[in-house]
């Protein structure tokens, strides 16, 4: 397992296992549960802050009512 | 006015919207397209593959315009249609397949980030080995919907969503900690980064089914 574990990862998976199964502090937990929200919104909104890809043009222009010999 | 979608909603008596509804109707449409590819990516992990599946989606809302109640909220419409399609291609295949995020995982946008102790590569790796039911129900939750409307928009009741919400980010939790099993190997450059992805995800996304 040892050669998984990210050398500069910020969970140390040692530390973890040092650590038992003991439960976290509520405010850990809390902080935790908190970056995992954030973490997933912050990778939604980087997909959508993407710039629309090509293959969407003819698409769009079909739902703006246009022929394509508009464009 | 943007209330939450009921799911009887727009199987009542449609109409043919006039003329400024359905125009607003399309810009409304390309307004979406951020979110439906975001969506998307979240449920498939693969561009392309969430691209497609973004591109039937607006096609099938565009055919079914006149289902839509204007009026309603238009984003929860949209992710209806495109879990929907999502779940039915999906039952098609009749394979369980679980893709990793590719190359939004990778993406130099997302590299370097973290957010309190927590690597967002590592999450995201983590998030792709969820079940899809626990998937949609965290992303949508996580910003975009009350639990009420992610509730509509997956058809079940809120205290399902909350579960699978809270079973979700203790897995999660649980696995960037390295506290259940270990996530699969970040690739530096990945041709096909569902590769090592798929060879573990699915036997864990097999046993914890939603």
């Amino acid at each position: 397992m040892a050669d998984k574990i990210r050398e500069d990862g910020v969970v140390s998976a040692e530390g973890v296992a040092r650590a038992g199964t003991r439960t976290p502090k509520p405010q850990t937990h809390r902080a935790q549960q908190k970056a995992i929200t954030q973490g997933l919104r912050k990778f939604f909104d980087t997909v959508a802050s993407e710039p629309v890809p090509d293959e969407f043009m003819a698409l769009l222009q079909k739902i703006d009512g246009k022929k394509e010999s508009d464009a | 006015m943007n209330r939450p979608l009921e799911a009887h909603e727009h199987q009542d008596a449609p109409r043919p919207m006039t003329k400024e509804e359905e125009k607003t109707f399309r810009a409304g449409l390309v307004e979406m397209v951020p979110v439906l590819r975001a969506f998307a990516r979240s449920l498939c992990g693969k561009r392309d593959l969430a691209d497609d599946l973004a591109q039937e989606t607006l096609a099938k809302a565009l055919q079914a315009r006149d289902k839509f109640r204007p009026g309603t909220n238009l984003k929860a419409w949209l992710f209806v249609i495109l879990r929907n399609e999502f779940y039915s291609n999906h039952r098609r295949a009749k394979t369980v397949t679980n893709y990793a995020a590719a190359e939004s995982i990778h993406s130099d946008a997302m590299e370097p980030e973290q957010h309190a102790s927590l690597d967002l590569s590592d999450l995201m790796r983590a998030f792709n080995m969820l079940p899809f039911e626990q998937k949609e129900a965290l992303i949508l939750t996580a910003g975009e919907f009350s639990y009420d409307e992610a509730a509509a928009i997956c058809g079940c009741a809120v205290g399902t969503i909350k579960s699978r919400v809270s079973r979700a980010r203790k897995r999660l939790e649980s696995l960037v900690e390295g506290k259940d099993g270990v996530l699969p190997a970040r690739s530096e450059h990945p041709e096909d980064p569902t590769d090592a992805f798929f060879k573990f995800g699915r036997s864990v996304t097999e046993k914890a089914p939603g």
